[in-house]
């Protein structure tokens, strides 16, 4: 029997409801939104543009969960860290995949209703084709799942303590970083990191090279998980 | 069928050996009983066995394959735990389904069966249940599981009595319809003794004892009587403990029960299971001989 298949139904089948609930609230607190705007100003019009934002700690949310939950019930069912591993990364995949294209498909629909509204994409890289859209954003939830889990599995490998130390450490770290930023990063890194995010120096856009990007860190960051992963206990 | 084998298995908490060179085999065919007191180790073999730890040394193998991150040894094997692993807000006819479709062999229908005998609501979720009930539902899974090993750490917590005789009652029937391996880990000895074929005793990490219960019970037993009769009939086997109260002696052997001379005062009683497991681990952690 390869546990594989049931491992990936079961993860995604226990998310299925969160899914599903989180859309709705989110898309009524936006109803709710723009109703008081019009109630308030006489016309339509969308003033939040946070739903990609929201959608990406929901995926970060799911990331943690997967571990927290998902890998004690699996080792329960008897699944082996592998199966648990590649179950929970193509689980990420396919919610990715899944969330990019309906909240491009409902931020699409949105803008053509309200001109004001504008995606998290459109703000970056102005607003273009939808298919772009949607694989930067599918390509963005991957790898904020995929930090999550990391996240979350370093925490359940070194516990709360060292965790919570090696978490304020990293904040320090990048306070200090971005404090001597100007001093620290010579012009020819920054240009290279706008490059990479897609936005070059010299002027034009390049949106897929941050997909790319994210996808490559992605990989990266699960690969790190697998490595933690393989060795984790379950008390 | 090869039995499970536990090599030289180390496994260590810190500083802190929760066991130590452990070397033990289980074979197929058999309900074994694992026993020890609180901190032995029982939880933590059962942990090396459900692939949920790792041994520091040493390793475990399930009919000769191991046991650690082996997909052909988990579909063998299945650990019933005291912790809860199960999704807590999963409704019980769905953690049976999914049980289902991870053991080909999980006998869905007898779940349903069994959860209706014990008044087991499937409609409620799991964290809504009972702590008494919480335990039916892991027991119905792990006795509606066709695997040659089964492994139960403390089944009968939160049971009250008639749920701990049907539990009873329901593992000796599935194992005189299958021939199979049950071990179980319990602090009830006495109440398990009738089920058990063969015990295994851990204290402190190690393996004190391994023996069949039949040799037990007739080896097992206590003299009783005025001291100095008693000691006159102290023949042979291990010392385990002796008490005295006023001229009055009781010592506790473990070995050949010795013949006791016509008109002699001495009475010789068996040892119930449990107070011979007291006895040995207190005669290692006290040194009482």
């Amino acid at each position: 029997m390869n546990p594989l298949k049931p491992a990936l139904w079961y993860v995604c089948a226990v998310k299925r409801r969160a899914v599903g609930i989180f859309y709705l609230i989110q898309y009524a607190a936006f109803g709710l939104v723009c109703l008081l705007v019009a109630l308030f100003t006489g016309r339509v019009a969308a003033t939040y543009n946070g739903m990609e934002a929201a959608s990406a700690a929901f995926v970060g949310v799911v990331g943690v969960l997967t571990f927290q939950e998902d890998f004690r019930a699996l080792l329960q069912q008897g699944c082996t860290r592998r199966c648990i591993f590649a179950a929970s990364v193509c689980q990420f995949g396919l919610l990715a995949c899944f969330m990019a294209a309906v909240d491009t498909a409902l931020t699409q629909l949105l803008h053509r209703l309200m001109p004001t509204f504008v995606t998290v994409f459109g703000l970056l890289y102005g607003q273009r084709g939808a298919l772009v859209n949607g694989l930067w954003l599918a390509a963005a939830y991957w790898f904020v799942c995929s930090l999550c889990y990391l996240a979350v599995v370093v925490r359940g490998r070194v516990g709360k303590t060292t965790f919570l130390a090696l978490g304020v450490g990293a904040l320090a770290l990048l306070v200090v970083f971005v404090t001597f930023l100007r001093l620290v990063v010579p012009r020819a890194a920054a240009r290279a990191a706008l490059t990479v995010l897609g936005l070059p120096p010299g002027g034009g856009v390049h949106p897929l090279t941050p997909v790319l990007l994210f996808l490559a860190l992605g990989a990266l960051l699960s690969a790190c998980s697998y490595a933690l992963l393989r060795r984790t206990e379950c008390f | 069928m090869r039995g499970i084998e536990v090599r030289g298995v180390t496994k260590r908490y810190g500083s802190h050996a929760a066991l130590q060179n452990l070397s033990v085999t289980f074979d197929f065919g058999k309900i074994y009983g694992l026993l020890g007191r609180n901190g032995a180790g029982k939880s933590t073999l059962i942990g090396l066995l459900a692939n949920r730890l790792f041994p520091d040394e040493g390793a475990v193998f399930i009919d000769g394959q191991p046991a650690t991150e082996n997909g052909g040894a988990r579909e063998r094997i299945f650990c019933m735990s005291e912790a809860d692993f199960y999704d807590k807000d999963l409704k019980i006819q769905d953690q049976f389904r999914w049980t289902a479709r991870f053991y080909p062999t999980f006998d869905l229908p007898r779940a349903h069966a069994l959860a209706k005998q014990v008044g087991l609501n499937e409609t409620r979720r799991f964290s809504a249940l009972s702590k008494g009930y919480q335990s039916f539902f892991k027991l119905i899974v792990a006795l509606s599981l066709d695997l040659p090993y089964v492994v139960f750490d403390e089944p009968v917590l939160g049971l009250d009595a008639a749920h701990r005789d049907l539990f009873y009652r329901l593992l000796l029937e599935a194992f005189q319809q299958k021939e199979r391996t049950y071990i179980l880990a319990s602090h009830l000895i006495e109440e398990a003794a009738g089920l058990m074929e063969e015990v295994v005793l851990l204290h402190r990490g190690a393996l004190l004892l391994q023996e069949e219960v039949e040799t037990l019970r007739r080896q097992a037993y206590r003299l009783t009587g005025p001291a100095a009769e008693v000691e006159a009939c102290c023949a042979g086997g291990r010392l385990l403990g002796r008490q005295s109260l006023g001229g009055l002696q009781t010592v506790y052997y473990l070995g050949e029960k010795p013949a006791l001379p016509v008109g002699s005062r001495v009475q010789a009683d068996p040892l119930p299971l449990q107070e011979l497991f007291i006895k040995l681990t207190e005669e290692e952690s006290e040194g009482v001989a």
